[in-house]
């Protein structure tokens, strides 16, 4: 019975996170259209000046309107990092299950490389990747895959080596069933929950390592609206004008915190589906 | 049929099964007892090629209609596997796969072996389970493992295991992991599926009283080797080897005095 109160709490959890998300990413998917001014229109007279009807985050040193660039901005941060994830999510889940499941020397050699990647503290490993490839959006991305997919990689591998001992991927293959079929049919899909609990939970840590790169002028490039690149220009006006680092930093605090709670969620949501099955 | 002549199993230098021969004729219910590690899983697994990565048969032949198993390519193998002999497993809750509904899986392990139509698949299925008397064929198809009791899994499991019509169902432990009374509906199941398909059945358990039920021959196994094969009556009524009575004299009998039979078991 209490699994039950727990799921519906969850669900509940669940339903309100999505109404939260949904509310930050749907204006950010439409930014362009919201936005109340010009994200790129530089007024001078207008720098600096705090929030009011016109410009309700108040203006950067260029005079830009703050709503209209962390609206603008939204693509680059939150939209780069699901793709980013998706391409990590792909790549990795690919390596980890040809080494699981081939075993022998391919598995030593790619978990090997892997091991490679992991040695490097991740973050330096994306920055020197972005500095040797130069700024830019997708060199950030670029350097932010090479820094992410290992996770990916690892515990595909080792969900795969777990799954291959259980008892119906033996008797698909007593049944006769080929390799491929034992794969896509059987391993992957028993494998993608925690692969997708992990992909949600890593959504909000590369939306950070974007910002972070871009914040230290690696990634997108000015005058581009970005909020890691917003929260780097408004450094020098910190006592003076502060809104010009609080509300990217607020935006982006928002997003994380947003993205991470609802992995949180999913993970809760498919742990409870595991108990349930192992009471049955 | 089927004829298992002479092999020999070693798991790296362990030899597992010693010199193991016996044969299984159409319509025909083997039955091979004996303890933990006796070796007969192991036989049941090198019939299928698919012993642990470790496990080598040394020895002997396997003959399928008169062609050595032992010499067949992997892919040669897998069109054997599930289609002329099929397994099912002591654990049916594990040995389904916990994301498909069981009509699912039906359809799947027939797929491996031919083009099949999802509709047909559940057209037979359902045929299948009506036959065997399994109750709400609809709502069994339509379940996962994990919602269906223990012995229905078992025997929704037999189902699938007779979905390409198998000459020969191979059972390791069949309802070792079932409780007394469902053990006797499994067994029912499977006597039911000779009969319906006239398939032979090679039965492995260490559970002399699911193979009294079932077994028109039975193979006593020791240390890997088969100390006594003859007819169950023969085995199980007149036994000669000393390990095959003291295995009958281990089997706890209904409205026997406790006392008394604990006191035979200490001199035996």
């Amino acid at each position: 019975m209490s699994g039950g109160k727990n799921m519906n709490r969850t669900k509940k959890r669940a339903v309100v996170l999505l109404v939260m998300l949904s509310m930050v990413l749907v204006p950010t998917m439409a930014g362009r259209f919201l936005a109340p001014n010009d994200p790129y229109q530089t007024n001078l007279s207008q720098a600096l000046k705090g929030p009011s009807a016109v410009y309700p985050f108040g203006t950067d040193n260029l005079g830009r309107c703050i709503l209209s660039r962390i609206l603008e901005g939204a693509a680059a941060s939150i939209f780069s990092a699901l793709a980013v994830v998706a391409v990590v999510f792909t790549i990795g889940t690919l390596i980890g299950l040809t080494a699981g499941y081939a075993g022998g020397w391919i598995d030593q050699v790619l978990m090997k490389v892997t091991m490679v990647f992991q040695a490097f503290p991740s973050f330096i490993l994306a920055v020197a990747v972005a500095g040797m490839l130069g700024p830019g959006l997708r060199n950030a991305m670029i350097s932010l895959a090479v820094m992410y997919w290992t996770t990916y990689a690892r515990l595909a591998r080792s969900l795969v080596i777990q799954l291959k001992e259980e008892a119906y991927i033996k008797a698909a293959k007593m049944c006769g069933a080929k390799g491929r079929h034992i794969i896509f049919r059987h391993i992957l899909p028993n494998m993608i929950s925690p692969m997708m609990i992990t992909a949600a939970l890593d959504i909000s840590n590369v939306t950070l390592s974007m910002a972070g790169l871009s914040f230290l002028g690696l990634g997108v490039q000015a005058p581009l609206a970005e909020w890691g690149l917003m929260i780097s220009d408004g450094r020098p006006y910190l006592q003076t004008a502060p809104w010009c680092i609080f509300f990217p930093s607020l935006a982006l605090f928002a997003v994380v915190v947003l993205f991470n709670l609802t992995g949180d969620c999913l993970r809760d949501a498919i742990d409870a589906r595991g108990e349930g099955r192992a009471d049955a | 049929m089927l004829e298992v002549k002479n092999i020999t199993v070693a798991y790296g230098s362990d030899t597992v099964v010693k010199d193991v021969s016996f044969a299984v004729k159409p319509g025909e219910v083997i039955g091979i007892v004996g303890e933990s590690g006796s070796g007969k899983s192991t036989v049941l697994k090198s019939i299928l090629g698919l012993l642990d990565s470790r496990g080598k048969v040394l020895g002997g032949e396997i003959l399928l209609n008169g062609e050595n198993l032992l010499g067949f390519t992997s892919g040669r193998m897998r069109q054997i596997r599930g289609k002329e002999i099929a397994m099912v497993f002591q654990h049916p809750e594990l040995s389904l796969d916990p994301v498909w509904p069981v009509g699912r899986s039906f359809y799947e392990s027939i797929r491996v072996h031919r083009e099949i139509t999802k509709k047909e698949a559940a057209v037979q299925g359902r045929k299948l389970l009506e036959a065997l008397e399994l109750g709400e064929p609809d709502k069994i198809l339509s379940s996962y493992p994990f919602e269906l009791s223990g012995g229905m899994c078992q025997r929704a499991a037999i189902a699938i295991a007779m979905a390409n019509r198998p000459g020969i169902l191979l059972a390791d432990e069949p309802t070792s992991a079932l409780d007394v009374t469902v053990q006797k509906q499994v067994i029912e199941t499977m006597m039911q599926m000779r009969k319906e398909f006239s398939a032979s059945i090679l039965i492995v358990s260490h559970n002399i009283g699911v193979i009294a039920k079932m077994a028109d021959f039975v193979g006593v196994m020791r240390r890997g080797q088969m100390v006594e094969w003859g007819t169950k009556e023969e085995v199980l009524y007149s036994p000669e080897h000393d390990y095959t009575k003291a295995l009958i004299r281990a089997v706890p009998k209904m409205g026997g005095e406790l006392p008394a039979a604990a006191e035979e078991v200490g001199h035996g």
